[in-house]
């Protein structure tokens, strides 16, 4: 079974003070009947309880499990479990699981096989009077939806104009509540896309040097939203499915059961969590072997709900990744895996810039809507310039560093003037690095360092 | 792209007010349809016009590459050694962090170069890390702090503060220039003399204290003249380890006719008899004596006063040559006088000034303390060489039995055993580990809890495995300390092991 190592357990912890009192109990003498079988790893461990906190994780998930009362996800001592293993794993010996390891991994087993069920269930309906009836629902349901959205769209049409007619430099001089407001109004239409792309308004009029283009380009993308929405059925089939994304609608996941899937040994390259409306929202993306694909997945939690840990950044994973369908597709999901994680491998890559942007065109040609597309370069060195950074590859080419990214003197350090490949997102203006491979060491870039 | 800019420019006044654009020949065909010319078809060519910008960027063709770092010559840390500095810089039991990265540099090994951003940030705030972030972070961070001013310490050039920088920035010029060039930072201080203030003249006269020789008499004895009470005492104070100085010579002759040593017979001890100085004169006051040396005070007389500090500037082998007895005889004869803390006073502060070490075992092993207040915050122990000063202080801690309770006995037990730069020799640091189990077996004392780590950083490395046995770590904060003692163990050792 492969341990990760230090740097993926603590890339897992949900905040800075998780990982602190992780590293803390990182210690063999704050543990008792430690103990590791296959994929299962647990501990007992004293706290300000009476009885010892029951710690265990499935190296396979990586998942946690802990008897502690904390809400946090993982707690710390899932991450100091994972933490001493990653150390020195001869601290954790082989022994025989006791009961309620056992227990705790059949549940695990159960449920996954369960849900597998249930998606074959919903799939193929018991009898054909409820799956009518299902349908009927569903339908009207959509119906009402669209209905909605259209009366939404025009609405938005005429905001469009009247932002337009009064002048951008006008737009600027009012309260930000305008557009909170027009937000409020295209959440009741349905249209939550939308509404996250006006609610950004304030932030792009505020954003200095060129404002007012980023604000254009942001505006006559929603033009494109409300055009695209008005002839919806003429669009190819990716293509509306883009439109719709873009608008707002989302596909459950087991309404993916037709979408494209494809098995692959897939790589974490990056991983960034961002506060979106009160959500923290983390992306991880993930690299094909052998496709040479790439995928996004995401991942949503509310103020004490927890993100999905199952991704380290720096690990491989084979596993059938199912995609949302789309005119470029790239948001997708993780299905069924097939082993467990490995470290990280020499990924596929572009060889200079230009192949990158190429690439990042084929993706905006195919869904105008996306708003960033992943960026793989080898042999490129980061660059200080003026108080900005920017990467520069092996022709001489250079794209700016995005001002979001903060780690830019660690990577600048990691690179030592040298080339390096460089994994990360491209938003068509600039780039936020989320990872770096100097040699063959893997630095993840997308989270905070002390 | 000129389009794109019309695009923009209308938007911004409005396209109420007139405006207009055009898209460029090569867009008119796909997208103008219709000719109309309102807004949503302008926000749709300029969406049109936004995304061909987005899918044709190009990068820019002018950025020079950064010079490539030297090559390292150690390898890098294990990864569990890098997971143990995360640690610390998040955090963790800092304290280590210069004794670890002095590890790591002595086997030649070198920190990962993600963490020497953070590393660097924290040696420009904290000199004391200075050395070992160096050290440690090899060439890489030699070149890594050349593109950052924040970092410019890191850089082998410090600038020239002296003619434009802060007093204290001056200081620290004056003092480098002190270390390389003694007579060069006095010609400074000397031209610097006359427009300076007080406080000015005073830090620079201190600094002075390094490299100090009969060549700088000259100068201390005009600046005696000085306005300042301040400049006047740190002038004094550097005259007094002059032995060969006029101003020493002066207080000799002051100070021969207080002291007569009568030798002992068969009934009667070996005594010290004195003679308190006078008034002091003009000549005596511009050589500092001020019956009001000490303040407002009751434990000492004017006369007595006057005594310490006349004791204090004498050189002591003045005493052993005159009256041809070692040091441990003539502080055992003067236990019985009556200005006995007014005589010891003086002596152990002649004896931190001249740094002599056969006259701080004789005092340390007087009855009669010293007025401590009076002198410098320094210790006679820290003069001794380490092995003599280990043995007394592991002889103070066994024989004290350093009760828990005694707050103070540790305090001052914490104080001089700080005098060791690195880890305590063995016997000391067994001696000290041992008071400390005792005086945790309920619990670490509220008075101790600054301290106990600190005496865990003195242990030797080599002594960790036995310092982690037999604590009561259900006792509270005791499990903290065995922790810190457990880290200190584990991120010493994982230096030393690859992987």
């Amino acid at each position: 079974m492969e341990i990760l190592t230090i740097e993926q357990v603590l890339a897992l912890a949900p905040d800075a003070s998780s990982a602190k009192a992780g590293q803390g109990l990182a210690n063999p003498g704050k543990w008792v009947a430690l103990g590791r079988k296959g994929r299962s790893v647990w501990g007992e461990c004293q706290g300000s309880g009476k009885d010892p906190y029951r710690t265990q994780a499935d190296l396979s998930g990586p998942a946690f499990h802990c008897s502690c009362p904390s809400r946090k996800f993982p707690c710390k001592h899932g991450l100091g479990l994972l933490l001493l293993l990653a150390g020195n794993a001869a601290r954790v010996p082989e022994a025989e699981a006791p009961a309620w390891v056992v227990e705790w991994i059949a549940k695990r087993d159960a449920t996954a096989e369960k849900q597998a069920q249930r998606a074959t269930e919903e799939t193929t309906p018991p009898d054909p009077e409820t799956a009518a009836k299902r349908e009927q629902e569903r339908e009207r349901r959509s119906a009402k939806r669209e209905e909605r959205v259209r009366a939404g769209m025009e609405e938005l049409k005429t905001w469009l104009n009247d932002l337009l007619r009064q002048g951008l430099a006008h737009a600027k001089q009012q309260p930000s509540r305008i557009f909170d407001t027009m937000a409020a109004r295209m959440v009741d239409a349905q249209a939550p896309g939308v509404a996250r792309r006006l609610r950004e308004f304030p932030a792009i009029f505020a954003s200095g040097d060129q404002w007012a283009e980023r604000v254009l380009e942001q505006a006559g993308s929603l033009q494109w939203l409300v055009h695209g929405f008005s002839r919806l059925e003429s669009l190819p089939e990716g293509l509306r499915a883009s439109v719709r994304t873009g608008i707002g609608w989302t596909t459950a996941e087991q309404e993916l059961t037709d979408a494209e899937t494809v098995r692959d040994q897939w790589q974490v390259t990056g991983q960034r969590v961002e506060e979106e409306d009160k959500l923290r929202v983390q992306r991880t993306w993930i690299a094909g072997r052998t496709t040479k694909r790439a995928a996004l997945c995401l991942s949503f939690a509310a103020a004490n709900q927890t993100l999905d840990v199952s991704l380290p950044a720096g690990s491989v994973v084979e596993a059938d990744v199912t995609f949302h369908p789309s005119g470029a597709p790239l948001r997708a999901v993780v299905r069924e895996r097939h082993g467990e994680i490995r470290a990280f491998g020499e990924p596929a890559a572009c060889p200079d810039f230009a192949e990158c942007l190429d690439s990042a065109a084929t993706f905006f040609a195919g869904d105008p809507f996306l708003e960033r597309v992943p960026w793989y370069v080898r042999d490129c060195v980061p660059v200080p310039e003026n108080n900005k950074w920017r990467l520069l590859d092996k022709r001489g080419s250079s794209v700016p560093i995005s001002p979001k990214f903060t780690n830019a003197w660690q990577l600048f350090a990691i690179s030592g003037g040298a080339p390096l490949s460089v994994f990360g997102e491209w938003d068509g203006h600039a780039l936020l690095p989320l990872s770096a491979i100097s040699g063959d060491k893997f630095t993840s870039l997308g989270g905070v360092f002390p | 792209m000129n389009a794109w800019k019309d695009f923009v420019t209308s938007a911004l006044i409005g396209t109420e007010k007139g405006a207009q654009a055009v898209l460029p020949g090569s867009l008119e065909a796909i997208i103008s349809r219709d000719g109309k010319q309102d807004e949503t078809s302008f926000l749709t060519q300029a969406g049109a016009l936004a995304l061909w910008k987005k899918a044709g960027w190009k990068p820019a063709a002018d950025t020079k590459a950064p010079v490539v770092a030297e090559p390292e010559q150690g390898r890098s840390v294990s990864g569990m050694s890098a997971g143990h500095l995360r640690a610390m810089l998040g955090g963790r039991f800092p304290r280590i962090l210069p004794e670890w990265l002095a590890e790591a540099s002595r086997l030649g090994l070198r920190v990962p170069p993600e963490l020497l951003p953070t590393l660097l940030d924290r040696a420009r705030q904290d000199r004391a890390l200075r050395a070992g972030v160096l050290a440690a972070g090899g060439s890489r961070a030699q070149w890594l702090s050349a593109h950052n001013p924040d970092w410019v310490f890191a850089s082998r050039e410090e600038p020239e503060m002296w003619e434009n920088g802060t007093r204290e920035q001056r200081v620290v010029a004056l003092r480098a220039v002190r270390c390389a060039q003694p007579a060069e930072a006095r010609t400074r201080i000397e031209s610097a003399w006359k427009t300076e203030p007080a406080d000015t003249r005073a830090a620079f006269i201190a600094e002075l204290a390094a490299n100090l020789s009969n060549e700088d008499s000259n100068f201390l004895e005009t600046a005696l003249d000085d306005k300042s009470k301040e400049v006047r005492r740190a002038v004094v104070d550097l005259l007094a380890r002059l032995p060969e100085s006029p101003f020493t010579g002066r207080m000799i002759a002051r100070a021969k006719p207080m002291l007569a040593f009568k030798v002992g017979g068969l009934l009667s001890r070996a005594s010290l008899d004195v003679t308190l100085p006078g008034e002091p004169d003009a000549a005596a006051k511009r050589d500092g004596l001020d019956p009001k040396a000490f303040g407002q005070q009751k434990k000492l007389g004017d006369k007595a006063v006057l005594l310490v500090l006349i004791l204090s500037a004498v050189p002591l082998r003045v005493w052993t040559d005159a009256f041809q007895q070692p040091p441990a005889a003539l502080v055992k004869a003067l236990e019985k006088n009556e200005f006995a803390g007014a005589i010891v006073t003086g002596w152990t502060w002649a004896a931190l000034r001249q740094r002599d070490i056969a006259w701080a075992e004789a005092l340390l092993d007087c009855a009669v303390p010293p007025h401590d207040e009076f002198l410098p915050k320094e210790n006679l122990l820290a003069l001794l060489p380490e092995d003599a000063r280990a043995k007394r202080l592991a002889a103070g801690v066994r024989a004290t039995g350093l009760k828990k309770a005694d707050a103070e006995a540790w305090r001052s037990l914490a104080s001089e055993l700080d005098s060791f730069a690195g880890s305590w020799p063995p016997m000391l640091a067994c001696e000290v580990l041992s008071a400390l189990r005792h005086a945790c077996a309920d619990g670490i004392p509220w008075h101790l809890r600054a301290n106990a780590e600190g005496f865990i950083s003195h242990l030797p490395a080599s002594m960790l495995p036995d310092a982690l046995k037999s604590w009561p770590t259900d006792k509270e904060g005791v499990a903290a300390l065995v922790e810190y003692i457990a880290f200190r163990h584990e991120s010493l050792t994982a230096l030393s092991q690859t992987q």
